[in-house]
């Protein structure tokens, strides 16, 4: 569904992807993960045609998103993390865009402004930040494009809404659908976002299933510190250390996103080795 | 490329619509200040003894540049500001179809309004100045060739600003103008150089033409076979079908590429 082959892509003269390659399939709710300016939102851009690569190939439901076609834009939905809405109500905002969205469902549109609580009647630009996100939700569902990209859903939304989110977006993936979130708040995607994919320094250096994660990696929890040899990840709590080491017993314990997120950024190399067949042992 | 995602009658029925209802409070609100004025200088000039005949002419000119060329410098705005830009350029629309629908309003949409709102404006304005003063000026007439021939001029100087208004992200009128004043200086000075240069046995001074009027030197100019007369009507013929078509499509090209990182 999405195919980005060799990308190469900078601000001026900073670089920030090089030489990226991807492959992301539909019937996934991708979790789109990384450090401060690692790139996942321009990477969404890019995917959405907002930006264009300086180099490689980026091939979205067969369209060079970057001509920003009608059938390619309508298939699409981003919701950014910053965003405009204008002085409508729902009702006009409908009547004037969901035109554009061939496959809209106006009934589907009407039954998540409720279950979000958003009034009909009142503009959208007066709407609190997190009503204008939940609004945005709903339209972009509504639209029915087969790729939805969201950066950051989850900031500026209440506890309570952060629930119906994840059940509103878990029961939008569809197997026709594909889903990226790109997000820091990744306890708030605990049990929605799977695959994981992690960036850095301009490289996709993570892009695993949750499956794969817990078969091959086991979060212990010691008194002592660990010897370094042994583990892949450790980090000090209240009353001890939590420590991320590869799975050999072939049991699955659950691993936090938090957790998982640091693990491959301290140690890539590592995780690298574990998921490349070998172990942390024989990487030392 | 399916022709679809060139153009389509009723996507761009449903851009056009979008984009006049996006700025429909703004241009009320101008519309009835501007009705204001045009009343106010209507009276006025009723009021004088000599109402004039021309008034709804220079009024008509004015809007049509001054209000028409500023208006078409902020016509992409939404494409260059941060926070609209995305939703802009992600709209499923084609870049043809965004570049036409704006195109449409600033043209023949702008021109229209201007013609038909004037008429009905000065139609009012004169019966209330009638009842007043019992006195009127000439009611604006859009039927004479004056007015279409001015209108045929704004298009091309319309597509001037057009293109800055695609191209640069901020102060659109202000920079299209200041580029405008930077070549005319430019060709100024080559045309000045190569008139100099080229008919150097016509001058005494620097750029003192010898003996009678300049008129009467020009006419015996000539470029080879070419006489200057054919020349000028030449670049005429030249001046109304070359710059509009070619600065716009210059703008659809600029739209085409228009990227988020260019928005501020």
């Amino acid at each position: 569904m999405i195919n980005i082959s060799n990308l190469d892509f900078a601000y001026k003269k900073t670089k920030l992807f090089t030489n990226l390659s991807l492959e992301l399939k539909a019937g996934n709710i991708y979790g789109l993960l990384g450090k401060n300016g690692a790139g996942k939102t321009s990477l969404l851009k890019i995917i959405s045609g907002l930006l264009f690569p300086d180099n490689g190939i980026v091939n979205v439901n067969n369209f060079i998103p970057q001509y920003r076609d009608p059938d390619f834009l309508q298939d699409i939905f981003f919701l950014p993390e910053e965003y405009y809405l204008p002085g409508l109500n729902a009702e006009k905002f409908q009547k004037t865009f969901a035109p554009f969205y061939s496959a809209f469902d106006e009934k589907k549109f009407m039954e998540l402004l409720n279950e979000f609580k958003l009034p009909m009647d009142q503009k959208l630009n007066s709407f609190s930040y997190g009503q204008k996100k939940k609004f945005l939700i709903s339209f972009g569902i509504a639209c029915n494009s087969r790729i939805f990209l969201l950066d950051e859903p989850t900031n500026g939304l209440d506890i309570p809404s952060k629930t119906q989110f994840r059940r509103i977006i878990a029961s939008a993936g569809t197997e026709n659908r594909l889903i990226i979130i790109s997000t820091h708040q990744v306890r708030d995607m605990e049990n929605l976002i799977d695959p994981i994919i992690i960036i850095d320094e301009g490289k996709v250096i993570f892009n695993e299933s949750i499956e794969k994660v817990t078969d091959k990696l086991t979060i212990k929890k010691v008194t002592d510190k660990p010897a370094t040899a042994t583990v892949l990840y450790s980090e000090k709590e209240i009353d001890g250390y939590k420590v991320v080491m590869t799975n050999k017993d072939q049991g699955q314990t659950e691993i936090e996103l938090e957790t998982l997120f640091n693990t491959v950024v301290t140690n890539p190399e590592g995780i690298k080795s574990v998921f490349n067949g070998g172990s942390i042992n024989e990487n030392k | 490329m399916k022709t679809n995602n060139i153009i389509s009658l009723r996507r761009f029925l449903y851009l056009l619509k979008r984009d006049i209802l996006n700025n429909i409070n703004t241009t009320l609100i101008v519309f009835g200040a501007v009705t204001a004025v045009i009343y106010l200088i209507s009276a006025l000039t009723a009021y004088d003894r000599a109402p004039s005949d021309y008034l709804y002419f220079t009024i008509f000119t004015n809007l049509l540049f001054a209000g028409g060329l500023i208006a078409t410098s902020l016509v992409f705005k939404e494409m260059h500001k941060k926070e609209t830009a995305q939703n802009y350029l992600l709209l499923p629309a084609s870049n043809f179809e965004k570049f036409f629908s704006r195109l449409i309003i600033s043209t023949a949409g702008f021109a229209a309004v201007t013609l038909v709102g004037l008429t009905i404006i000065s139609y009012l304005s004169e019966g209330i100045n009638t009842l007043i003063f019992n006195r009127h000026n000439q009611i604006f007439n859009p039927f004479t060739k004056k007015i279409w021939v001015l209108m045929a001029h704004y298009f091309i100087a319309q597509s001037v600003f057009f293109l800055g208004a695609a191209y640069f992200r901020k102060h659109n009128f202000i920079k299209t103008i200041n580029i405008i004043f930077i070549l005319q200086i430019l060709v100024t000075t080559i045309t000045a150089l190569f008139v100099r240069i080229v008919y150097f046995d016509l001058f005494e001074g620097f750029f003192r033409i010898e003996n009678t009027s300049l008129l009467i030197q020009l006419e015996k100019l000539s470029l080879g076979a070419v006489s200057l007369t054919g020349l000028l009507n030449t670049l005429k013929v030249l001046y109304w079908i070359i710059p509009a078509p070619l600065f716009w499509t210059i703008a659809y090209f600029r739209i085409k590429e228009v990227e988020v990182k260019n928005a501020i």
